[in-house]
């Protein structure tokens, strides 16, 4: 089931972004590689990064914003491809990647996961992220957030026999959200605080 | 017209296997979506949503399914099948949610609907289902557009073969409620008006008009909404305006709804009496607001 505060606050966010025209065009120009134009009021529009002169930032520009999200999320895929699971050495080094909301649902699903026998197979991707807010946070902590299609065309989940425990129509390419956060003030390194998935117009597909 | 209708139709199916254990995981516990959850099939999709006008109102409906609705996966699946390896059959399907006891409707899996079971008791066998649990929920509202005023001058009466002028104070409106506990808008804008001046005349203007001050016309003036009446008498007048609608859910922005909103006005009265009935009842020298004064 949905998280209601959680989107409550993306709402209100998204909100403050189509309120801000300009950004999009001031975005655009950030970005190295060409992305998706939005199709409508209710898709991706990105905010300015609004750097209070009191904080020094963390990151830049968004381009410097950008290129850590993109470090940090396709380390995170590529950990949870490799992490067997709970028990590996290698679970905690993945779940330290993660707090809050994310790490909540990471650990519900594996516990789920394991109690059901399955395993991931295959390498998951994601592709056209942008950053879609970058700011300094009150505890001056730096939060990003990214729109991004995550890739589920070259993964399964199998079961024990091997068999595909999925639905075969379920969609392979997903647009979400991904909230990054620093764990303090002075640090650059992201973690994954949660990742919705966009119930705005799909720019995945 | 001042009502607010709310209709609300949940369904729910919790479909289980026997084997798994009460206190595990079920693919309800999970609220996070991660990349992870929703290789697994576990993160609910984006609501479906639409618009559709009904009558003088909008209902707006949004669909949401969480959980997997597929056949032949879900939890230990080797577990369902029989010794000639045949294909599982889950042997529950469905109970209701101890959550929700309020639920009637249950959508099941390709969208048959099972009787409602107790929670902890039998239920239907169902070979529909998938083992998983799947939660499925409709939420549908009722967004009213409310009658506008309606104005005429002279108020309440005119003159035989003079230009009677009618206007409306017409403009876009917003309502708004919560949809699947979301934020849900409804906006309504004006497209045409139709007038009935209750003696077998009508007209439609695609504008509202106005009062002849504003329009800089003198009394009696024609306008676009204007009429003459031909006889004396006491008439009902009635204005029907169409609203064009869209819808606003969540975060998805402004979709058009489908069909027109119609909404009629509250009906009055005009009193048309022949002209030397009305100037010789007044005086403009001892009621310089008399009529045509």
């Amino acid at each position: 089931m949905r998280n209601p505060s959680r989107r409550r606050r993306v709402h209100g966010f998204v909100l403050a972004a189509i309120a801000l025209p300009f950004a999009l065009g001031t975005l655009s120009g950030c970005m190295g590689a060409p992305v998706p134009e939005p199709s409508d009021t209710a898709a991706r529009i990105a905010k300015a990064t609004g750097a209070p002169t009191e904080t020094p930032p963390v990151f830049a520009s968004n381009v410097e914003a950008l290129a850590a999200a993109k470090a940090a999320y396709g380390n995170y895929l590529s950990l949870g491809d490799a992490v067997p699971s709970m028990r590996s050495e290698s679970w905690d080094g993945y779940l330290d990647l993660t707090t809050g909301v994310e790490r909540e649902g990471l650990i519900r699903g594996r516990e789920l996961m394991e109690e059901n026998g399955w395993a991931f197979t295959g390498v998951t991707r994601f592709d056209s992220m942008t950053i879609q807010s970058s700011r300094a946070l009150p505890d001056s902590t730096w939060e990003i957030r990214a729109y991004l299609c995550l890739d589920l065309s070259s993964t399964d989940t199998v079961n024990k026999a091997g068999e595909s425990v999925v639905k075969s129509d379920r969609p392979v390419r997903s647009p979400m959200v991904v909230v990054f956060v620093t764990p303090d003030k002075n640090s650059r390194q992201l973690l994954i605080s949660e990742s919705p998935i966009w119930s705005g117009s799909n720019f995945c597909s | 017209m001042v009502r607010f209708k709310l209709l609300l139709v949940i369904g729910v199916v919790a479909a289980m296997m026997f084997s798994v254990v009460p206190s595990s995981p079920s693919r309800a516990d999970i609220s996070a979506c991660t990349a992870e959850n929703r290789k697994m099939g576990l993160c609910p999709d984006a609501p479906e949503t639409g618009g559709k006008a009904n009558g003088g109102s909008v209902d707006v409906t949004a669909d949401t399914t969480t959980g997997s609705s597929g056949t032949g996966t879900g939890s230990h699946p080797r577990r369902g099948r029989s010794a000639s390896d045949t294909p599982a059959t889950p042997t529950v399907c469905a109970n209701g949610d101890p959550a929700k006891p309020g639920i009637k409707t249950i959508p099941c899996g390709n969208g048959s609907f099972l009787p409602l079971a107790r929670p902890n008791t039998p239920t239907t066998p169902c070979t529909a289902c998938s083992p998983s649990t799947i939660v499925s929920i409709t939420d549908l509202q009722n967004f009213p557009a409310y009658a506008a005023p309606t104005n005429m001058e002279p108020n309440g009466w005119t003159i035989v073969g003079l230009p009677t002028n009618f206007w409306a104070n017409a403009s876009a409106q917003i309502q708004e409620g919560l949809l699947l506990g979301q934020p849900a808008q409804v906006m309504f804008t004006p497209i045409g008006y139709h007038w009935d001046y209750g003696d077998n005349s009508t007209t439609s203007t695609p504008t509202s008009g106005s009062n002849w001050t504003t329009l800089n016309l003198t009394e009696f003036s024609n306008t676009t909404t204007s009429h003459k009446y031909a006889a004396k008498g006491t008439y009902t007048v009635t204005l029907t305006i169409d609203y064009r609608a869209d819808y606003s859910f969540g975060d998805q922005g402004w979709r058009p709804v489908e069909g027109i909103v119609t909404v009629p006005s509250t009906p009055f009265t005009v009193v048309a009496a022949n002209e030397s009935t009305v100037l010789v009842a007044e005086d403009c020298n001892t009621n310089p607001r008399g009529p045509g004064c």
